[in-house]
Order: C-alpha cells, then structure tokens, then sequence
C-alpha cells in the first residue's frame, strides 16, 4: 500500500491517504482501533492524529494495516430535516436556475444527501448531493451573520448553518425540527458523516 | 463569587480547553499559556483541569465575594489586595470582600489566576474555556461579571514553592520539529526559518501569532488540499510570513506547515508581545 506518514510535531501524526483512498473510512478505522488518540482529523487527502508520541510512533508503524476503502460509507441512518422554504435567496436562485420556487423547493427536497464532512466552523456539515439544474455558485458578497439553521446551498453541496458565523452560500429556508448542531448537547451533533439527508418541505 | 470590578484589556475563562472535537470543526482553545495556567492551579491545590482567569496584559480588579486562595502566574504583573502588595506565584489567603488590583506587567502578555475551586461557570463540550474563533464557552469577561467560584478540594496545594517560569525580557529562542510539509518549500527556506530573527507583529491572539522576517518561500503552489492543524503549527501563507497557530487555531488549513513549536515551547510564543524577536532552533527529538 502506498500510505505515507508525517510527523506534525511531537503529538501529531499526519498520514496521507493511498491514492483514491476514501479518508473518512480511514479515520474511522483510526476511531475503532486500540489506539488512544486524542483527536483524529480528517482532511480532503490526509487524516492527522494527534496523541502521545508512542502512541504514534506504533500507529505510524502499523498504519497499512487499515483496510483500503475507496468509497464513502454510509451510515445507514437517515434524518429528515423540516424546512419552511422562505430564504432570502430564493427568489435569486430561481432566476438563476430558471426553475420556479414550487419547482425548486420540489428538486431540493426530493433528493437524499450524503453528510461528506465537517469543516470550516464548529458543526459545519456538507451535504453532498444537490441535483445539477439546482447548482449555483457561492454569492459575490457573503452576509456577516447568518442566522442558526438556515437552509443554503453552493455548487453540490447543501448545508445547515450552525449559527454565528458569516456565510456566503445561497439561503432557501429555514430548518425547524430538532437543530443539527447544539454545542449545549452531548454530543453536539445529531448527524455523522455517512448519514443520509432528507429535507421535508412543512408550512411556517 | 467574584465580581469583574475591571476586566482590563481582554480577559477570558480558560481551563485546558475541548478535545475529541477537531473532527466536527471545534478548536481545541484553553489556555494560551498552558503552562502557566495549570501551575496557578496546583498552586491553590486544584485539578490542573480547573477554569481559572487568561488576563491579556492585566489592567484588571477582582473582588472577592467570600474568603478564598487565589495564585496568579504567568506575566508577571504587580498585584495589590487592598492596596498591599501581593505576591506572584504563591497561593494566597484572600479575605471576603478584598479587591485584588492586578497591574499591567513589565513583560510578557498573559497572567493566569486561579482561585480555590475552581471558576464554576457552566461547561460547553466539557469545557469552560472561551474559544475566540467560534464564540464557544463564556463570552468574554465585562464589567460587572459575578463568577461563581467551585467548592475547594480541601487538598494540600501540589506545590508551594514554585519554581516560577515567568516571561522574561529577553528574546525567546523557541525549538521546532521540522515538517510536515517542509518539502513545499524552498531547500533554503527552513534554514531560513532557523537562522533569522523573527519579529512578532500586532496580529497576535488567541488563533496564532503572526510573524515577520525574511520570506519564506514555496517551492511551487502555496496551496494544498486542506488537511487537519496541530496547536504550535507554524503555517506559511502565500506572503512568505509565518503565522503560529495557538489554543483557539483552525482545525484545518490549506497552507503549508513548514514546522511546529515543541510542545513546551509553545508557552513562550503566547507570551510574546508584538515588537518582540524571536528565534527558532531545530529540534530533532527522536524522529524515526
């Protein structure tokens, strides 16, 4: 196998993921194993550990052991997402796409999505998955604040705004069932990467 | 309970911060200068994960509501309680209804304080620590704040005699371990990083300290596929100008790290003031 290693610093272990390896299933062989690791850190081609140097040093010597998985896993779960389709963007998204907002609605919340990964802030989710006659580019100037919760999409991705940060992406609704991300919950996330996603349009 | 009579500058919350998170986006936080913060706390004879206060450039008055134990260390700055000098870096009866004035100190950017019990204010992801990136955990310290104070252990202070490691006037030198990817760099560019006199701009916070220098340069693309960060990274962006990454970093990031702070160390660089130099040395440890 073709996975390399990297040392990050005393307590970090960056591996690169085997060409067309699936990273999200490496770093859940990582979770499972018997390693103790304080964080295990999925990047779009690498997977960094962070733990106690011997720690890392028996998982750098023994990181080919981890099976080579090239596609996403799925969790099997799935969880719908209660939507009131009234977002600042819609009426902007259908000029773009061309598609009336019963039609838009309809596209969007009849296709399942793939949670891919986590990033850029905490509990930042991206869905993979928006049909191709719905794909718009990230707006030229982002809001500062986006409320929590907000339904939006950028090229195939949708997501759920956390809360609290600025955001560029197109809104379409709003979600109003249990929220996605609650940093006052444990665990703060309600979905995992591999969990399938249904938005249900509902009525304010 | 203690009353925030002055916050001073930009005081936080800050105990050794939340991990198990990176994955979801959440930084690690805690405190900038973990070191000191975890002595303060053996100091009053608390768990070293105890919440205690991260002061910036102190400026700051605290009353005390009940009688406690309080220590602070880290800058070292002049205290007074009640007007009479105080000493740092020893844990320290303090009287109900004492106002502890907390100075701005001589050198170095942070004090630490932490009080018998413990700063009990309501945990967020087993942590009390304010990350400033994402706005997790308590909102920064403002006039008029009442901290709740935890029930004390009872237990004898795990030191008593600190063998103090307080910021000094003189200019760091702060070791690294080459890597990850020095390889995206120049074959000249680390030798660069080693061998030159780094000056710590005024963009230094909580996420990272960004410092200025001769330019590092990238071999090819400043750019790589966005991959996860270790605290005491030292990324390079395309400017050439490294940036440090402290508690509150990103958890990913696309550009090149081209070395990380010894862990050790990494107390050294948050407690470094802009205008400030510093030199880095290679480490090697045991890489193998």
């Amino acid at each position: 196998m073709t996975r390399s290693v990297r040392w990050a610093g005393e307590n970090g272990l960056l591996i690169e993921a085997a060409a067309g390896e699936n990273v999200q299933a490496l770093a859940a062989w990582l979770r499972a194993g018997p390693y103790d690791l304080t964080e295990v850190v999925p990047g779009v081609r690498t997977v960094l550990a962070v733990g106690d140097r011997p720690v890392l040093r028996e998982l750098a010597a023994s990181v080919d052991l981890a099976p080579l998985s090239r596609t996403v896993e799925t969790t099997g779960r799935t969880v719908v997402v209660d939507v009131v389709y009234d977002g600042a963007d819609l009426g902007d998204v259908c000029a773009r796409t061309g598609l009336t907002s019963d039609e838009l609605v309809r596209r969007h919340s009849a296709t399942e999505y793939t949670v891919d990964y986590f990033g850029f802030s905490p509990g930042l989710a991206f869905f993979a998955g928006v049909p191709r006659e719905l794909r718009v580019p990230r707006r030229a100037s982002p809001r500062t604040v986006v409320p929590a919760g907000s339904v939006a999409i950028a090229n195939e991705y949708s997501i759920v705004y956390p809360g609290g940060t600025p955001g560029g992406w197109s809104v379409l609704g709003r979600a109003v069932s249990a929220p996605l991300w609650n940093s006052k919950s444990m665990p703060p996330n309600l979905v995992n990467v591999g969990d399938t996603i249904r938005f249900r349009a509902v009525n304010p | 309970m203690i009353e925030v009579v002055r916050p001073g500058p930009f005081a936080t919350v800050q105990d050794l911060g939340r991990t198990g998170y990176a994955h979801l986006g959440v930084s690690p936080s805690g405190a900038a200068d973990a070191r000191s913060h975890r002595l303060a706390n053996r100091l009053v004879g608390n768990a070293e994960t105890a919440a205690g206060l991260e002061l910036l450039l102190g400026d700051a008055e605290l009353r005390f509501h009940r009688a406690t134990t309080v220590a602070v260390t880290g800058a070292p700055a002049p205290l007074r309680l009640d007007g009479w000098p105080m000493p740092l870096c020893e844990p320290w009866r303090v009287l109900a209804g004492q106002t502890l004035r907390i100075g701005t100190p001589g050198c170095g950017l942070r004090v630490y304080l932490a009080v018998a019990g413990g700063v009990d204010v309501p945990s967020t992801m087993d942590s009390r620590a304010t990350d400033t990136l994402s706005g997790l955990g308590p909102t920064p310290l403002r006039t008029g704040d009442r901290l709740p104070v935890g029930i004390p252990s009872h237990s004898p202070a795990a030191t008593h005699l600190a063998a103090c490691m307080m910021a000094r006037p003189v200019e760091p030198v702060v070791r690294v371990m080459r890597g990850p990817r020095d390889d995206f760099f120049d074959t000249d560019a680390f030798a660069t990083l080693v061998v030159s006199r780094w000056l710590v701009t005024s963009d230094a916070n909580r996420v990272g300290v960004r410092l200025t220098g001769p330019p590092l340069r990238h071999a090819g693309e400043a750019q790589l596929p966005s991959e996860g960060m270790v605290r005491g990274a030292i990324q390079v962006p395309s400017s050439g100008q490294p940036i440090v990454f402290l508690a509150d970093h990103p958890t990913t990031g696309g550009y090149p790290v081209i070395a990380v702070v010894a862990r050790d160390d990494i107390p050294l660089l948050a407690q470094a003031r802009p205008g400030v130099g510093v030199r880095f040395e290679e480490h090697r440890g045991d890489r193998s």
